[in-house]
């Protein structure tokens, strides 16, 4: 039988990565096929391509055997593949019937007119194809999320697509809703649709799947039968590496003072009892999805958060955190993980920014030192190795490892007790990057506490004295560094309790 | 990239061209161009009372838009001005019709400048409004609560000292408003460089989330330059008063729009954190000469509006242009 989509040999590099190396697998039609990997495998950039946003470097795409170019989103629309994607697309202000027919809006001569009636009689009609009991004439916003995203598939189904492809679509959905979607999912492949379902939750992959294809680092690893993989196994194909490269020599065992204790943190929205203790010295490395609620956890500690419920504390003291100034003034710092958009004021120059957040220690009552303050920016820009012709550049177009040194910069002036790092190396080349870590590594033996948020496994494991796991808002183990390895890492990242 | 741009770039390397192509400068050079112009075709504008008339005229306009310079570097914006400078104008006169000192008029004026600002402040920081909305509300309400306390009838000022203070004197033959703008220029200059105010309100405008993350408090920061706005409105209002002797109902024509082109034609960003304010101060120049010089030549005062408003655009469109690089 011939596969619905043959991917062949495709290839995408970006500026510093090789996105997708070489990449082939089928895509059967009547079949739900569910594409995993870790943060960065090349998912995401796969789907871009066969859903026409990106064009591959080399490599081609095949559908029902006929070579098919996906030169534009619409070309691929055309050639039958529809994409459902993380984000809700569906527009607040229109009801479920206009979302539906966006752009495809029936109308009557003369004049081209709006024909009401069998657009809501048309959206009605694709509703009710898909079971589903949804009011045409709703007002979006009346209902739920779950409801939503229904919307959002009748939406592409209206173009009969051949290919359906998935990304994440359960993340913001309950329970019950999921079961709702799942069986969508199967009706849908029940009339012949193929479909390329993208999941970080084990226990849905194993529900859905016939068949599951493994991307690593950009290369296809593995298609396989659902039938013949077990979660251990599809662990194991997910990390592979079976080296764990530049392991930190000499892994303190001996730990310091706790200096920050953690205590059953919740919010609202995600996070469920967190608690965790850090220690003077240390680095202990938070590892997890993107969006397992890592980012959330930095912020709360930060006072940049939402409101949330349960005990912070510095050195015995509970801190009341409600504003970023509050975890500064007790010696936390915070680099955030978008340095554009929330470490830097891009405006600004080298020095201004290097010392927005120590002001204070530069000013007595308002009035600001501007000798002092260059002369300490000026020894910092010296100490950090920091490349710039001049503190009155600005720092808009620095390097990406000068501008995170200027962020780090920013925050060392303080003194911190505790410094949270989020993505600390994120686009960042490999020689500055050497030097963040050897920093790091640095001030951690100054006696600084530090976490680190990384997501990148290698990085994480050869830094981290000790690593959390978090999974769907909650911590699902920690692990020495000793027995860390990128397998336990990455199972309990994806919620599998048992370490394999 | 088109030739045009490419000749631009390649003259920037070049000192002298690039200081010529300097926005700072373009407005620099736009004024000398008016006054060699004016100067031609008037025999009354290049005399020195003419240019001290320019500054006493100017006086209003300029302390209103050093306020407004503060605003819109933290990424907001104040359209209120005009009409609140006109009540504030009126609470003095009153304050100053029932024999109350000297002191307290001006008591009157900065603190209801300041508690006005404090509420557009308050409002667009804490109810998430836009300050556009905000201000264009409180421009209403000043406006009709103006009319409302004085059935539109203008309140005279009885008080010699008041005038001859801000007004009539003259110390080593200037206009005293000259002195006090120079005065508030310095202590302004002083805050904006020399405070963590001042670098808080470049951070806030540059990008709040990262100054927000860096410990300041950013509504307290947007507050505090509404704040400074209607102090300075305050003044403005104080001046006027003494210089006309009259709280006036009709709010001066266009002062919001003024103060908003002086400062955006000094090159000061309008999304807020780069711009600084001696350029708000070329700006506000270039507007009063080409106001004088108008009115010198008796150009219509619509002919003045339409002409000035072109001037303004084309600047600006010059000024994009030249920056598309950056």
């Amino acid at each position: 039988m011939t596969p619905l989509i043959r991917i062949r040999n495709i290839s995408k590099g970006f500026p510093g990565v090789q996105a997708l190396d070489d990449v082939s697998f089928d895509v059967k039609a009547g079949k739900i096929h569910v594409l995993m990997g870790e943060n960065g495998a090349g998912k995401s950039t796969l789907m871009k391509i066969l859903a026409g946003a990106y064009q591959p470097d080399t490599g081609s795409l095949e559908i029902d055997g006929q070579p098919a170019q996906m030169s534009s989103p619409i070309r691929a629309r055309e050639l039958g593949v529809g994409m459902i994607y993380q984000e809700l697309t569906v527009l607040d202000n229109l009801d479920v019937g206009r979302n539906i027919m966006l752009g495809q809006e029936p109308v009557q001569e003369p004049f081209g007119r709006m024909d009401w009636n069998k657009l809501y009689q048309q959206a009605g009609d694709i509703l009710t194809s898909l079971d589903l009991q949804i009011d045409p004439r709703a007002p979006l916003p009346s209902l739920s999320i779950g409801e939503q995203q229904m919307v959002e598939i009748a939406r592409v189904t209206l173009h009969d697509p051949r290919i359906m492809i998935m990304d994440e679509p359960t993340s913001s959905l309950g329970k019950h809703e999921e079961e709702v979607l799942f069986d969508l999912v199967r009706r849908l492949r029940d009339r012949g649709v193929g479909i390329i379902y993208i999941s970080h939750r084990m226990e849905e992959v194993f529900m859905l799947a016939d068949t599951i294809t493994v991307l690593r680092d950009g290369h296809h690893i593995a298609t396989q039968p659902a039938a013949d993989l077990d979660r251990a196994e599809l662990v194991r194909l997910m990390v592979g590496r079976d080296v764990d490269e530049a392991r930190q020599q000499d892994t303190k065992t001996d730990r310091g003072d706790v200096v920050l204790a953690v205590e059953n943190l919740s919010d609202e929205v995600q996070l469920q009892n967190i608690s965790f203790m850090l220690h003077r010295g240390e680095i202990l490395g938070l590892a997890g999805l993107v969006g397992s609620g890592r980012t959330r956890l930095a912020r709360h500690l930060f006072g940049s958060g939402e409101p949330f419920t349960g005990s912070v504390q510095l050195d015995g003291r509970s801190l009341k955190l409600t504003h970023p100034n509050d975890a500064i003034q007790s010696g936390i710092a915070y680099v955030p993980e978008d340095r554009k958009g929330l470490g830097l004021v891009l405006m600004m120059d080298v020095g201004n920014n290097l010392s927005l957040a120590s002001l204070d220690k530069n000013a007595v009552a308002g009035v600001l030192n501007r000798a002092g303050m260059m002369s300490m920016v000026k020894s910092w820009v010296k100490r950090l190795s920091i490349r710039i012709a001049s503190v009155k550049q600005t720092v808009e177009k620095l390097s990406g490892g000068n501008q995170q040194k200027v962020v780090l910069a920013k925050w060392l002036t303080r003194e911190p007790r505790v410094l949270i790092l989020n993505e600390p190396t994120r686009g960042v080349d490999v020689g500055a990057k050497a030097e963040v870590h050897a920093l790091i590594r640095e001030i951690a033996e100054q006696g600084v506490s530090v976490l680190m948020i990384s997501s990148e496994l290698p990085e994480l494991l050869a830094m981290s004295d000790r690593i959390l796991v978090m999974h769907e808002g909650k911590i699902s183990g920690e692990l020495s560094s000793t027995e860390a390895t990128e397998e336990k890492v990455v199972a309990l990242a994806f919620g599998e309790g048992e370490p394999v | 990239m088109t030739t045009l741009q490419k000749r631009a770039e390649q003259a920037q390397q070049h000192p002298v061209l690039r200081w010529l192509l300097n926005p700072e400068s373009g407005v620099l050079i736009g004024i000398v161009a008016l006054v060699v112009f004016f100067s031609l075709q008037s025999e009354f504008f290049f005399d020195v009372d003419n240019f001290l008339n320019i500054a006493r005229q100017m006086t209003m306009l300029m302390i209103v838009s050093f306020g407004m310079t503060f605003v819109i570097l933290s990424g907001e914006i104040d359209l209120s001005v005009g009409t609140v400078l006109a009540l504030i104008g009126i609470f003095v006169a009153s304050t100053l019709r029932r024999d109350l000192p000297i002191p307290v008029a001006l008591a009157v004026g900065i603190g209801s400048g300041a508690l006005i600002g404090f509420i557009s402040g308050f409002i667009t920081v804490k109810g998430n409004v836009p300050s556009f909305i905000v201000t264009l509300g409180i421009f209403s309400v000043a406006r009709g609560a103006a009319i409302w306390l004085t059935n539109s009838r203008a309140i005279a000022i009885f008080n010699d000292n008041y005038f001859a203070i801000f007004a009539d004197a003259e110390p080593l033959g200037i206009p005293v408003s000259l002195w006090y703008m120079v005065a508030i220029y310095l202590i302004l200059i002083f805050i904006l460089r020399y405070t963590r105010f001042g670098t808080s309100v470049y951070a806030v405008g540059g990008n709040r989330n990262a100054a927000e993350l860096s410990g300041i408090y950013t509504d307290r920061v947007k507050i505090g330059v509404f704040v400074l706005m209607g102090v300075m409105v305050g003044v403005a209002a104080i001046l006027q008063t003494a210089r006309l002797g009259t709280g006036f109902v009709e709010p001066p024509r266009n002062l919001e729009l003024d103060a908003i082109a002086a400062v955006v034609l000094g090159g000061t960003a309008f999304t807020g954190g780069r711009g600084s304010l001696s350029k708000t101060v070329l700006g506000v120049v270039l507007i009063a000469v080409l106001n004088n010089g108008l009115t010198l030549l008796n150009v219509q005062s619509y002919y003045q509006l339409i002409i000035k408003g072109g001037i303004i655009v084309l600047a600006l469109l010059l000024d994009q242009w030249l920056n598309r690089g950056d």
